[in-house]
């Protein structure tokens, strides 16, 4: 399940055709620097490295109550941890720090003792230790620094053979097809995740792509419709009644009057910008940056914000949150138990409403594009079979007609948060 | 039958759902046959609360299929 979620998840890399982008490295030094981390070549000159490095640590008596065990031991250990499935390609200090025969390692680590504090260790002593240390090397966490260090892609180049040409073959293989986003700000773990530092992804580069789009095609409806001039060709039209539509139908009725026109460009802004977003999912070889939980989430603490901005400046800081308790004439004694309680569930339900609907639209997009995937996963599994024939054009029709389906959903979802939000935007800034 | 719980979790959840939605749609077919004028305004509250009422039921539809045994 979560392998076929591989595809609509986010990725540090756009995907095309394979025939399209070949990938033709030919030495080591050609690969990107998180493809050869992961190589298993590297990973065991990385573990004898870190181990040679602790070993010394250990032995300059800067640590107490750690024994190391032999090294050919230790390594033909983490070989064979390396081998199950779901360690597929983790490096030694994660095997040191997570498997389940390397307590002699993780109680020291989990008690401090990689770093310069024990627990119970009174301010003198502290000192007096980190006096000892600093002769050494001055830094607090020597573990950490064991890592970086042993984190040398071009001395591993320097010092080991080099690939053979199967291994190079099957990772051009491999690498196939993806066009890798340059990382300027930050390291990548492997294809989908990242190490440290800011790192460029595909649905940020589309979000980007659609903002761009946005801003061309409405500042060119803009001046088109400038002087009260009426639009002229199909395609404007298309666009002037979608926003006629959401002022008149959707933003005006939930807000009211005379407010709506404040909130009408936001409400403008999301519905297209979410509405663009979706339909980028219906594009092969592009993805829904809505199918991310950052991208929704982020959409509805835009509307969380607004909403809580627009009721403060309506109603003050404090009459904001007064205001969700709707005022009803209960007598004194009643009024004592259940304001309280009303205002607590208004609260969390003011939270979870905007939570959901980024939710909602998550969910929406990640589950049709699933369903997609599930139908043509259908014609996959049938490959080589002798019912292929039949499953094959069921499947492309299926696939076809569903998504179809999803390209309402896209309009249906967009619809949907911007109406919500707009709801939400009224009942702040009206007195219950 | 413990490991199952994504299982029988998904299909109550498709139950549930599926119900909610039905009587929702057979509610508002009702009314737009009593009254044809204002079917439009019927039609998109009709959409909005099923819009409103699936966005939970796919969320539940994840954390159930997260239970799958299989699923890593």
């Amino acid at each position: 399940m979560s392998d076929a979620l591989l595809h609509i998840k986010d990725s540090y890399y756009f995907e095309l055709p394979k025939f399209l982008w070949r990938s033709e490295r030919e030495g080591r030094t050609d690969f990107p620097e998180y493809w050869v981390r992961l190589d298993d070549e590297y990973q065991d000159w990385e573990a004898s490295e870190q181990y040679d490095f602790l070993a010394t640590k250990i032995e300059s008596g800067n640590v107490v109550g750690v024994e190391l065990p032999p090294k050919q031991k230790l390594l033909k250990a983490y070989q064979s941890w390396r081998h199950e499935n779901k360690n597929y390609a983790k490096p030694f200090d994660r095997f040191l720090e997570e498997a389940e025969g390397q307590e002699w390692f993780q109680k020291p680590l989990a008690l401090g003792e990689f770093e310069k504090q024990l627990d119970d260790e009174e301010g003198d002593a502290f000192e007096a230790r980190i006096e000892a240390a600093t002769k050494f090397d001055g830094n607090q966490d020597w573990w950490g620094r064991i890592k970086t260090n042993a984190n040398d892609v071009e001395r591993f180049d320097v010092e080991t053979p080099p690939w053979s040409d199967e291994k190079i073959e099957s990772y051009n293989h491999a690498l196939d097809g993806k066009v890798l986003i340059p990382q300027p700000f930050g390291t990548l773990r492997n294809n989908y995740q990242k190490e440290s530092g800011f790192a460029i992804s595909k649905f940020m580069i589309l979000e980007l792509v659609v903002a761009a789009v946005l801003v061309w095609v409405f500042t060119k409806l803009a001046t088109k419709v400038q002087f009260g001039r009426p639009v002229k060709k199909k395609a404007w039209n298309m666009f002037e009644a979608f926003l006629l539509f959401l002022r008149d139908e959707v933003a005006r009725p939930a807000i009211g009057g005379h407010d709506a026109d404040r909130f009408v460009p936001l409400l403008w802004t999301i519905f297209m910008f979410v509405l663009g977003c979706n339909l980028l999912g219906m594009i092969p070889f592009m993805g829904a940056p809505t199918g991310s939980f950052s991208v929704t989430l982020a959409m509805a603490g835009v509307t969380f914000a607004t909403v809580v901005i627009a009721g403060s400046a309506r109603f003050g800081i404090l009459g904001f949150w007064k205001n969700q308790v709707p005022s009803m004439g209960l007598p004194m004694i009643l009024a004592i138990f259940i304001v309280p309680m009303l205002f607590l569930i208004e609260v969390l339900g003011l939270f979870i409403k905007h939570a959901v609907l980024g939710i909602r639209l998550l969910a929406n997009m990640v589950a049709g594009h699933l369903v997609l995937l599930a139908i043509m996963g259908m014609a996959v599994a049938a490959a080589g079979t002798s019912t292929w024939p039949v499953v094959a054009p069921i499947a492309v029709i299926g696939s076809a007609l569903f998504s179809v389906l999803e390209l309402f959903v896209a309009f249906l979802q967009a619809y949907v948060f911007t109406f919500l939000s707009a709801l939400f935007i009224g009942s702040a800034v009206h007195h219950h | 039958m413990i490991s199952f719980s994504g299982a029988f979790g998904v299909g109550l959840v498709a139950i549930g759902a599926a119900l909610g939605i039905g009587k929702l749609a057979s509610a508002a077919l009702e009314s737009m046959a009593r009254q044809p004028e204002v079917a439009g305004n019927i039609q998109t509250a009709m959409i909005i609360a099923a819009a409103l009422i699936e966005g939970f039921t796919f969320y539940a539809l994840f954390v159930c299929s997260g239970q799958n045994p299989w699923a890593s």
